[in-house]
C-alpha cells in the first residue's frame, strides 16, 4: 500500500512539473507546484481506494482543499500568487479523459442509427460529460475556498 | 490488419519528414550565418591596415569640392 | 492596505496612467490570469496615483474609466487582450509589479519599464518544455495503470506531438488545426502497442497520449471566473477550452479510426 501511496506521489509530482513548465511558472515555484500535487494526488488515491471509496467527485473536492490550503499558506513565504500553485498543481488531476469520452460519445451519437444504440451513447456521452463539469467544479471550488477563508493572505502574497 | 499497419508507418514517415527536413534547414541557416572556413573576401578584408577608411562609412557625395 | 497617496508619488496625467494600465491589463488577462486578479490589481495602481478605477472585464477587450476623487471629469481606456500563451510567470511578475507601485516603492516611469522587461523577459527553452511534457504524460500514463511499455510509447508519442504542436504554433497556424493534427499523430504513435501487441495496457496508452492536449488552465480560469461572478469572461474561456477539447477530441478519434481501434 504505501509504495502504491508513493508511486503515486511520485508519478503526479513530475506530471504536475511537466504540466506546469507548458504555462510558464516562475522558476522557484516548480518545486512547490510538485510537492502540493504530489500529497494532493496521493491524498486523493487514499482517499479513492483505501478509506471510504467515495465518488470521484467528492475525492477530487478533499484533494483541491488540501492544495489550496496550502498554496495559501506557500505563496506569502515565495511572494508568488497562490494561483501560480493552485492551477499548475490541480492540472493532474483534470479529468481529460472524461472531456474528449464525452466528445467521442456525442459523435457516435450522431452516427448510431438504432434508437438503441443512441440512447447508449448519449448516455456515455451525458455521464462522462456530468463527471467532468462536476470534477471541474469541485476542483475549483475546493482550491478556491481557502483563497476566500485566507483573503488578506492571498491577495497580498506578491507584496 | 495490413492497411493499418501501413498508414502507422506512413505516419511515422511523414513525421521524420518534418524532422529531417527542419534539420536541414537548421543545419543550413547555421552554416550561412556562420563564420565560413572557406569564402570570397573582399580587398579591405584581406589587405586591411589600421587607419584605413572604412568603405561604408565614405560618402561619396558629400565630399568637399571647390566650387 | 497602506496606499500612498498623491503627496508623496509625483502627479501622474489620467493619459498616462491609462495608456499604461491599458497595457498592463491586456498582458495579465492575456497571460491567464482571472478576473478578479485583473480587478484587483488595476484599483490597487489607479489608488497608488490618487485615481479611482472602474472597469469592464470583457473576453476580448477591457475597458478602465479613471477619475480623481471630488472631479467630474472621467477617463476611459479600451485595452483589446492580448491573446498570447498562458504565463504565470508574467502573472507574478505583473503582481508583484502592482505592489511594488502601491507600496510606492518605483516611480511611474520605472514602473513602465518593469511592464516591459516582465512581458519581454519571459523567453522559455522549447526542448526543456518538450522534454518535461513528455515525462509528464508518461508519468500520467502510469497513474491511470499503464505498464512501463506503455509509458515508454506515451512518451514517444508525446514528444513528437508536442514538436509538431510548437512548430506549428510558431509558424502562426491555425490553434484549432494544430490540435487536430497533434492528436491524431500522437494517437496514431500512442496505438503502437495495440498494434504490435506488446505490454498489457494498449487501450491505456493510446487514452493517455493525448492528454498533454488538454486545456487545463482556461478550464480552470472558467470555473474561477463562475466562483466570482464574471459569467461573461467565464462562458468565453470555457467555450474556448471546449473547441480546444472538440478539436483534440476529433484528432484522437480519427486517430483510433485509421488503427482500428474503438475507445469504449
Amino acid at each position: 500500500m504505501y509504495i502504491e501511496i508513493f508511486q503515486d506521489a511520485l508519478f503526479s509530482a513530475i506530471a504536475a512539473i511537466g504540466f506546469a513548465a507548458i504555462s510558464r511558472p516562475p522558476k522557484r515555484a516548480y518545486l512547490w507546484c510538485a510537492l502540493i500535487a504530489a500529497v494532493a494526488h496521493s491524498a486523493r488515491f487514499v482517499i479513492l481506494h483505501h478509506v471510504s471509496h467515495p465518488h470521484i467527485v467528492f475525492a477530487t473536492f478533499a484533494a483541491s482543499l488540501l492544495v489550496g490550503i496550502m498554496a495559501v499558506l506557500i505563496s506569502p513565504r515565495t511572494k508568488i500568487p497562490a494561483e501560480t500553485f493552485l492551477f499548475p498543481s490541480l492540472l493532474p488531476m483534470i479529468p481529460g479523459i472524461y472531456a474528449y469520452k464525452s466528445f467521442a460519445a456525442l459523435a457516435l451519437c450522431l452516427f448510431s442509427g438504432q434508437q438503441e444504440a443512441f440512447e447508449h451513447n448519449f448516455y456515455l456521452f451525458a455521464s462522462n460529460a456530468m463527471t467532468c463539469t462536476c470534477i471541474l467544479l469541485a476542483m475549483v471550488t475546493g482550491a478556491t475556498l481557502p483563497i476566500f477563508m485566507f483573503k488578506k493572505i492571498a491577495f497580498q502574497a506578491t507584496r | 490488419m495490413e492497411t493499418t499497419l501501413l498508414i502507422w508507418w506512413g505516419v511515422v514517415a511523414l513525421f521524420m519528414l518534418v524532422v529531417v527536413w527542419r534539420l536541414v534547414k537548421a543545419v543550413s541557416h547555421h552554416a550561412h550565418s556562420g563564420r565560413r572556413i572557406i569564402g570570397f573576401a573582399s580587398e579591405r578584408e584581406e589587405f586591411f591596415v589600421p587607419g584605413d577608411p572604412d568603405p561604408t562609412k565614405v560618402d561619396e557625395y558629400g565630399y568637399d569640392d571647390d566650387f | 492596505m497602506a496606499m500612498t497617496t498623491t503627496s508623496e508619488q509625483p502627479v501622474v496625467t489620467a493619459e498616462l496612467l491609462g495608456t499604461f494600465l491599458s497595457r498592463y491589463s491586456s498582458w495579465l488577462l492575456g497571460s491567464g490570469a482571472t478576473c478578479i486578479r485583473l480587478e484587483k490589481n488595476i484599483v490597487r495602481i489607479a489608488r497608488a496615483y490618487g485615481y479611482e478605477a472602474e472597469m469592464t472585464i470583457m473576453p476580448r477587450h477591457v475597458h478602465i474609466s479613471l477619475w480623481r476623487e471630488g472631479c467630474d471629469r472621467v477617463a476611459t481606456y479600451i485595452a483589446t487582450v492580448n491573446h498570447a500563451v498562458v504565463s504565470f510567470n508574467i502573472n507574478t511578475a505583473l503582481s508583484r509589479l502592482s505592489w511594488e507601485i502601491a507600496d510606492g516603492k518605483i516611480d511611474f516611469a520605472t514602473a513602465c519599464s518593469r511592464l516591459d522587461s516582465a512581458v519581454h523577459g519571459d523567453a522559455q527553452n522549447p526542448w526543456l518544455v518538450l522534454v518535461l511534457a513528455g515525462f509528464a504524460n508518461a508519468s500520467f500514463c502510469r497513474l491511470f495503470g499503464g505498464d512501463y511499455v506503455a509509458m515508454a510509447t506515451v512518451l514517444v508519442a508525446t514528444l513528437c506531438g508536442y514538436y509538431i504542436k510548437q512548430l506549428m504554433l510558431a509558424s502562426h497556424l491555425d490553434i484549432r488545426l494544430t490540435f487536430v493534427v497533434c492528436s491524431l499523430l500522437s494517437a496514431v504513435l500512442g496505438s503502437f502497442d495495440a498494434l504490435f501487441g506488446v505490454g498489457t495496457t494498449p487501450d491505456i496508452a493510446v487514452g493517455t497520449s493525448v492528454l498533454y492536449l488538454v486545456p487545463g488552465i482556461p478550464f480552470l480560469n472558467s470555473f474561477s471566473d463562475v466562483l466570482y461572478r464574471h459569467y461573461l469572461c467565464a462562458i468565453s474561456r470555457f467555450a474556448d477550452a471546449l473547441v480546444l477539447t472538440c478539436c483534440l477530441s476529433a484528432g484522437l478519434c480519427a486517430g483510433m479510426e485509421l488503427m482500428n481501434l474503438s475507445m469504449f
